[in-house]
């Protein structure tokens, strides 16, 4: 059994780890990935102490950091089940089975989906959720992306010297997103902006064929080969009891301490309801909650 | 070992599975899949997917950076 369990290990968990780490906590940390969102960022510009730096090569500080500290890091662990029994925590991930006296979640924000019809079966199969790591594979190709935000804009604009044509596909009747991105994907010949249009469907056999829409009513079929999906983000709070608070966006709802409503479970990062989502935020909520976790313990 | 990386320049866990095989001193041959056309389509149909990174470890292909299923197929401790 271990003292603490940090599930997740971008900014908050690995800034939580090397704090219990030197409160001298017998401390394991569960993650699918070292990182998280950060990992797959382009250029941070804003953190305290690094005028620009590549999200992968902030991240590997940060894991430096805390391998110093003798932190152990399971990696490519999912947890699929948490919960509490007397004073204890069991943790179950697809592989493993753990105890732990306290825990704390920092599992961060994933791609939200857009869950229709052929989207899972053919997830990596023209179907990307990482522009920046696969728009290079889709040369020359006519590509579909959906969403009307700052990450679709980017996707957009990535693709635009990559692809032979670009569509972006928006429920709104608008762009959001910064001006400067907006008028890029305007201004390009190359790209075609769809207006209020929902997706339906996913087409294609073994890889995508085609993106069935929905604009105003009217349903039109484009021929694409890859369907770039940048929705926004959401949490993963499937493995979680009941008697943890959510609010509305299914994010766990902590008090200045990063107590959840479930006690000696602590929360930090964009899994919780804190106000701005920002890796620095995220570091300093993590350490927060390593510190409330060590006074719970140490009761 | 015959070792294959399959990546794109811009993709941040190609970088980080190449750092990890380069720390563990493996050598591998490596392909830009942006660039290479013909390395793209062996890609693909080794794969089944259009994921980068993907690496082949004497046949064996392993999609995305999973250090754990690396670790075992290179025999790292």
């Amino acid at each position: 059994m271990n003292e603490l369990i940090i599930i997740g290990a971008g900014p908050a968990g690995l800034s939580a780890a090397l704090y219990a780490a030197r409160k001298m906590l017998d401390v394991l940390v569960l993650t699918q990935d070292v990182g998280g969102q950060l990992a797959l960022s382009g250029n941070v510009e804003n953190y305290l102490g690094f005028k620009s730096i590549k999200g992968i090569d902030l991240v590997g500080k940060f894991e430096e950091h805390v391998k110093e500290n003798n932190v152990k890091v399971v990696q490519g662990s999912q947890v699929i089940k948490l919960k509490k029994k007397r004073k204890k925590f069991l943790i179950e991930t697809k592989k493993e089975k753990y105890e732990a006296g306290a825990v704390i979640i920092t599992g961060g924000k994933k791609h939200r989906k857009l869950n229709v019809p052929g989207e899972e079966r053919l997830a990596r199969k023209g179907v990307v959720y990482c522009a920046i790591c696969d728009a290079p594979l889709f040369k020359d190709k006519a590509v579909a992306v959906v969403g009307g935000g700052n990450s679709a804009l980017s996707a957009a604009i990535d693709l635009i010297p990559i692809a032979k044509k670009i569509y972006l596909i928006t429920m709104n009747k608008e762009l959001t997103g910064e001006d400067i991105r907006r008028k890029r994907i305007i201004d390009s010949k190359k790209a075609e902006i769809i207006y209020s249009a929902s997706t339906k469907e996913i087409l294609g056999d073994k890889f995508v064929t085609g993106i069935k829409i929905d604009i105003s009513g009217r349903e039109k079929i484009i021929d694409v080969e890859g369907i770039f999906v940048e929705i926004g983000w959401e949490t993963d709070v499937s493995f979680l009891p009941k008697e943890v608070k959510l609010n509305k966006s299914k994010e766990i709802i902590v008090d200045k301490e990063n107590k959840t409503s479930l006690s000696g479970l602590f929360a930090a990062g964009d899994i919780t309801d804190i106000a701005f989502k920002q890796d620095i935020i995220a570091a300093g909520e993590g350490a927060k909650a390593a510190l409330s976790a060590y006074e719970y313990l140490k009761k | 070992m015959k070792v294959k990386v399959y990546s794109t320049e811009t993709c941040p866990w190609c970088v980080k599975a190449k750092e990890f095989l380069k720390e563990h001193k493996i050598t591998f041959q490596e392909f830009n899949v942006a660039e290479d056309e013909k390395a793209k389509e062996e890609m693909i149909e080794l794969s089944g997917q259009m994921g980068v990174p993907v690496i082949d470890v004497e046949g064996e292909v392993v999609i995305g950076f999973n250090k754990e299923r690396l670790k075992e197929l290179l025999k790292i401790k």
